[in-house]
This record gives structure tokens, sequence and C-alpha cells, in this order.
């Protein structure tokens, strides 16, 4: 199973005990115990990706907004459900829907160009956003010129 | 099942009636008090519902055909009147005005028509895969979907699928934990207003129980409010 | 065909506006016209000086003839809306019964199309709209702030202002929605997972299950103070039912109809046409009974 690991010379297994990266989609597959008799396990344990490690989450509970989601992953929320999913995994679930719910608050301050926006740096917390975030951002800044330039028009 | 659709069509029209009534007990000569403003605003009302719904709503065949006839019959209002020759200042008023609402019925129409081809595109999969879809379209948008789908599948096969071995071949695949045929979100979140006080309470399904009473505006999931919205209690804005 | 990404879901203001357009407005005709017949109605004839009820679209070209005056709804006199503006204001939580759901719309298009019907200086009225729009926006922003998983209460919302923040609270629901419904039921229960031991100050465990008792009081306190003043009796009541069937025009197209222009046949009437049509879905293979072809392609 060497050609699991790149560039690794594809005719060495995998030594039992040893630590990979693997996409979460594989890892998923291999992880899953009781295929056959004899591996009542899986082929492997999967240990919590780095979004996930408790130094992420304690960050993300002591103070969400200004921590670089995009940094830990470009599609954290995604990865989240995902990993969710297979875990089930509570306190996990709590730490980002709450993270999800603070920064979302924000995301609209920014998208409305509100007076409280102007206490984070716009382009430096827009910056840390994931793309779910991005695409809750664009959403509600295109409403909000869209009325604007209605209202515009009006007058 | 087309029969039970048309009923539950009249239902939604009748307690736009109740609804209206109530609120203008004393309308009678005025502008609202036809069955033509009752008309126009069930077009409305479908426009709003079609375009906010994530499901696809039953096709509105009586009311459809009974707007695009009226629009027929003002069309010949304006060209019997422009061909007489007459035009006099307040005719041409008053043609100004039925041309103006003719282009304001043919926009909701359109509204209508365009959202429900958003969806139907988007679910084509999924509709020729349940019947209970199919009875909801009209049979043009039938039709539509059923060309729609040979075609994306012969598009398909002729790009890539046909290099592919039989068992990969398929569509309509779950494998992976991944859905690959589109269906309509009922878990996703509406915009609601109660129409009238729906008596005890309703439950969201997790902890939370809720009132409906009339002029509460919610966000909730279409799945929870749906057989609200379909019996008439609370309308989609 | 279908419509543009951007109206998914969604509808743009000139959409709202339309809507709007169909409510009933007072006008004092100056002159006299015969009966209308129309698909949604029939405009009543009219005599000098006799109120009659007219759709607000209907208002807006009769006004546009020097036809008749619009007489304003009450609502929107100065001193109302000075009562309205110190209502919002004194209860931060909850937007106040005092406006009708279409408040937003029918204030520009009469501010727009019959400035000199207005009781006020125009100014003076929109200077009011404006700071009463901004109270309630300031109020539907820290709400939001509440956002969950399970529903939102909005009463007395105005059609603009729930459409402004639409996309906005059905995206976040929705993803919160996903979220919470991986809680119900993992996929698999039996993949193994190490625990995170890079940095093991355990106690951290418990910090996530408090924030999250904590997000669901504020979620239940924000469904109290959005809650509806069940008893009250409120002004736009009569609104809250109804008034929404009621729909409209981009007035701005009234513009390009004038009735005096010299042509043969008609006068212009206005057209109307999706916003963000960017004309790129136009070749989509249909078969299409005629009728139907007709009513989407606008003939």
């Amino acid at each position: 199973m060497g050609y699991l690991e790149h560039g690794r010379n594809t005719s060495t297994d995998i030594k039992e005990g040893a630590r990979i990266e693997l996409p979460l989609w594989m890892a998923e597959i291999l992880a899953i115990g009781g295929i056959s008799d004899e591996l009542p396990t899986g082929f492997i344990t999967v240990s919590t990706p780095a979004p996930f490690s408790n130094k992420v989450l304690n960050a993300l509970s002591a103070d969400p907004v200004n921590v670089d989601l995009r940094g830990q992953s470009m599609h954290f929320y995604k990865f989240a459900e995902r990993w969710l999913a297979m875990t089930g995994d509570d306190a996990l679930l709590d730490t980002v829907m709450n993270t999800f719910k603070a920064r979302a608050a924000v995301v609209n301050d920014h998208a409305h160009n509100t007076r409280s926006a102007l206490m984070t740096d716009r382009s430096e917390f827009l910056g840390t956003l994931d793309d779910t975030e991005i695409k809750l951002f664009k959403a509600a800044q295109e409403a909000s010129k869209d009325l604007k330039k209605w209202t515009s028009m009006k007058k | 099942m087309a029969d039970e659709r048309d009923l539950e069509i009249d239902d939604l029209i009748n307690n736009l009636d109740k609804e209206y009534y109530s609120a203008h007990p004393t309308a009678n000569s005025s502008y609202l008090a036809t069955h033509k403003s009752r008309d126009l605003k069930s077009l409305v009302r479908l426009w709003i519902s079609e375009r906010t719904c994530p499901d696809i709503l039953p096709y509105a065949h009586d009311l459809l055909d009974t707007m695009l006839d009226r629009v027929r019959e003002q069309v010949e209002v304006i060209e019997v009147n422009t061909t007489s020759g007459d035009a006099g200042g307040s005719a041409k008023l008053k043609l100004l005005f039925v041309e103006t609402e003719i282009e304001r019925v043919k926009f909701l129409v359109r509204g209508y028509l365009r959202a429900r081809i958003l969806k139907i595109d988007k679910y084509y999969m999924h509709i020729l895969n349940n019947l209970d879809m199919q009875t909801r379209l009209s049979q043009s948008e039938l039709r539509y979907t059923k060309r729609r789908g040979n075609q994306l599948k012969r598009y398909y096969d002729l790009r890539f699928l046909s290099s592919l071995p039989p068992s990969l071949q398929r569509l309509d695949d779950t494998a992976g934990g991944l859905q690959m045929v589109d269906a309509p979100g009922l878990d996703e979140v509406v915009f609601v207003r109660v129409l009238q006080d729906v008596p005890g309470e309703v439950d969201l399904g997790n902890d939370d129980k809720i009132e409906l009473r009339k002029g509460n505006i919610y966000v909730l999931p279409y799945k929870v409010i749906r057989r609200y919205v379909d019996n008439g209690d609370v309308q989609l804005v | 065909m279908a419509l543009p990404p951007k109206q998914v879901g969604t509808f743009i203001p000139s959409e709202i506006s339309f809507l709007a357009e169909n409510s009933l407005v007072t006008i004092i005709p100056r002159q006299a016209m015969e009966s209308i017949e129309l698909i949604g109605g029939t405009i009543p004839s009219m005599r000098p000086m006799r109120r009659i009820e007219v759709p607000i679209w209907v208002a807006v070209l009769l006004k546009k003839q020097s036809r008749c005056n619009i007489v304003p709804p009450d609502w929107l006199s100065e001193e109302n809306l000075k009562v309205t503006y110190d209502a919002e204001a004194a209860n931060m939580t909850r937007f106040s019964a005092n406006l009708p759901w279409e408040w937003v719309e029918v204030g520009e298009l009469i501010l727009g199309s019959a400035p000199d019907d207005l009781s006020s200086p125009p100014h003076v009225i929109r200077n009011l709209l404006r700071d009463i729009r901004e109270v309630r926006q300031a109020k539907a922003r820290a709400g939001l702030k509440n956002l969950n998983d399970s529903y939102l209460q909005l009463d007395n919302v105005g059609a603009m202002e729930l459409n402004e923040i639409r996309s906005f609270v059905t995206m976040a629901m929705n993803q919160l929605r996903i979220m919470q419904g991986t809680r119900e039921g993992p996929e698999q229960q039996d993949v193994d997972v190490e625990p995170d031991d890079q940095d093991d100050d355990d106690d951290d465990d418990d910090l996530p299950r408090e924030s999250y008792d904590d997000s669901m009081r504020t979620a239940k306190g924000y469904q109290d103070s959005y809650g509806t003043a069940r008893n009250s009796s409120r002004l736009g009541s009569e609104f809250a039912g109804t008034e929404d069937e009621r729909a409209s025009i981009n007035s701005h197209s009234f513009t390009k109809s004038t009735l005096n222009r010299s042509r043969s046949a008609l006068p212009q009437a206005p057209s109307y046409s999706d916003d963000n049509d960017d004309g790129e879905d136009e070749d989509n293979d249909m078969e299409m009974d005629e009728t139907y072809l007709n009513a989407v392609n606008g003939n």
C-alpha cells in the first residue's frame, strides 16, 4: 500500500503505526471496521485533522472572530461537516456552530458597512473567511448594494 | 392525482377569497370587489410562492389559462380601439392603462414560469424518477423535462460515460455517501407569514415549539411549515 | 430562459416595488374618466373631487397626466412618522406595528411620484423615513447576532426589509441546519479517532458544551424579544394578512411612457423585463405549447 504516500517507493508497504496524511474520503474508507472477520477494526486509526485540534478549538471558543479560519482550511465548515458526520463529536460541533454564528454576524456587519464593522479591520477580517463565509458575505453585500441602488434611482 | 392537485389549488384560491373579504368587509363596488382582482392576487401569490419555495409547487392550470385568456381579450380590445381610428385623448389614456396592465400580468406569468423552469432544470432527474413530482408539472413542462433528460444522457454518454464500464455508467448512483440526483431541499428555510391563528403549538422537530398567530412572520424549515402553507393558514413571503 | 442566479430564492428591489404597486391608494380625480375594465379589476369611473381607491400603479400613471392628486396614507404623515420613530427607538428588540408591510416601497413611490401631495415638505418626510429605516436596520442586525438553526421570528418586518436580509438569513440558517444535522445521525459510528494529544490540557472538552448551552439561551431570548405583541392592538395589523397580495412596476419605466407622444397607434406602455436577464439562456431547446412560449417570451 506504499503508493498511498506521495513520492514513496511504491513497492514498500506502510508499516503499522506509521503516520501519514490522506484525503478525508480515503481515510473514511480505510477507517471503517468490520469489512471482514480478519479486520474488525479497519486499516487505520484517524487522528484529528489540524483544523479541529484542541489548539484551534480553544482559540475559536475564546475569540472566534479573530481566528484565521481560512488559514486552517479554505473549506473549514464543509470539512467540519464531513468530519462530524464521521465522528459524531458533539463538543466539536458545538464549537463549530458557535464559531459560525459569531462570525456570520460580523460578516453581515461588514457586508452592510456598518459602524460596528469598523471595529475590526475590514480587509484583514475578510482575509480570514473560509469559502462558506465568503459566499455569505457576497450574498449579504449584494442585497445591500441592490437596495441602495434602487433607493438612489427613486430619488 | 391531478384532480386532487386541482382541488388543492381551488382551496388555496378560496382561502385567498376568505382572507380578502375578512380584511375588507365593506368592499363592494370598488376596484377590489371582483373575482378579477382575486385572480390577479392569486397570480401574484403563485409567483411569490414559486420563487421562494425550495420545492416545485403544483402547476396552476386553471388560473394560468384564465389569465392568459384575459390577456388575449385585452389585446383584442387594444386592436379594436386602434384600428377604429377614433383615438381621442381619453381613448388613448384608456389604452395606456390596458397596455400597462397587460405588461404587468405578463411579467408575473413569465416570472412564474421561469422560476419553475429553473427548478425543473435543477431537479430534472429527480422528477423523472418520481411520479408525484411529475403530476405537479404542466404537460409542456413534463415534455420539456423528458427531452432535457434524454439530451443530457446522450451528451454524457458521448463525452465520457461510454468509456466507463457499464457498472459505473449510472447517473443516479448513491455510492460514496454522495447523492448524484439532486432533489428539492425540503429542509431549507423559508419566510412565511401567518394568515390566521392556528390552535395549539407547532412542533419544529427539535425541542422548539412555536405558536402560529395571525401576522407572525417566521423563518423556518419548509418541511415543518409545509402543511400550513398547503392549507392556506400561512403563506410564503 | 430560467431565472438569473441572483434572483434565485429571493427578489430584487424593483420586484418588491412592483408588488407594492398593486396595493391600493386613495386618489382625488381632477378630471372625469369613464371606468376601465382591466384584467385584475375595474378602474371605477371618475368624477372630479370624488375620492376613489385604485392600485398605486394606476394612481402614479394618472398623477403623471395631472389627472389626479394622491392622498398619502395616514401612516405617511409627518406627525405619524414621528410617533413611529419614537416607538421604534423606544424598543430596540422589536419592530413597531405602526407601518404597513410595504412601507418602504410605498413611501418611495409616493415621494417619487406625488411629492406635492404630501402635507409636509417632501424632505421632511424623506428624512423621517430614512431615520426609521436606520433604527429598524440596527434592530434587524442585532437580531441576526442570535441566528440559530431552528427558527427566527420577525414580526412587523417590512417586505423590502425582509428581502434585504433574506439571502443572508437563508444561507446562514441552512448552513447551521446542515451542521446540526450531523448531530442527529453520524453516518458511521465505528471510525476510531485517536485523541488529539498534541496539546493536551484536557479540561477544554467541557468548554464548547457550555458555550453551546449559552447559545441556545440566546436563541430563545431572541424569540422572546422578537415575539409578537399578541394582545396589543396593532395599527398595521390590517395589512398583515392581505396587503402583500398586492403587487407593482419599475416606476422608472413610467418615465418612458408618455401619452402625448406623436404615435399613430398607441401610447407606449412601460415594458417589464427582468432586470438581470443576461440573455444567455435563450437557446434552450424547448418544445412548448404556444401559449406557454408566448407567456415566457412575453409576446
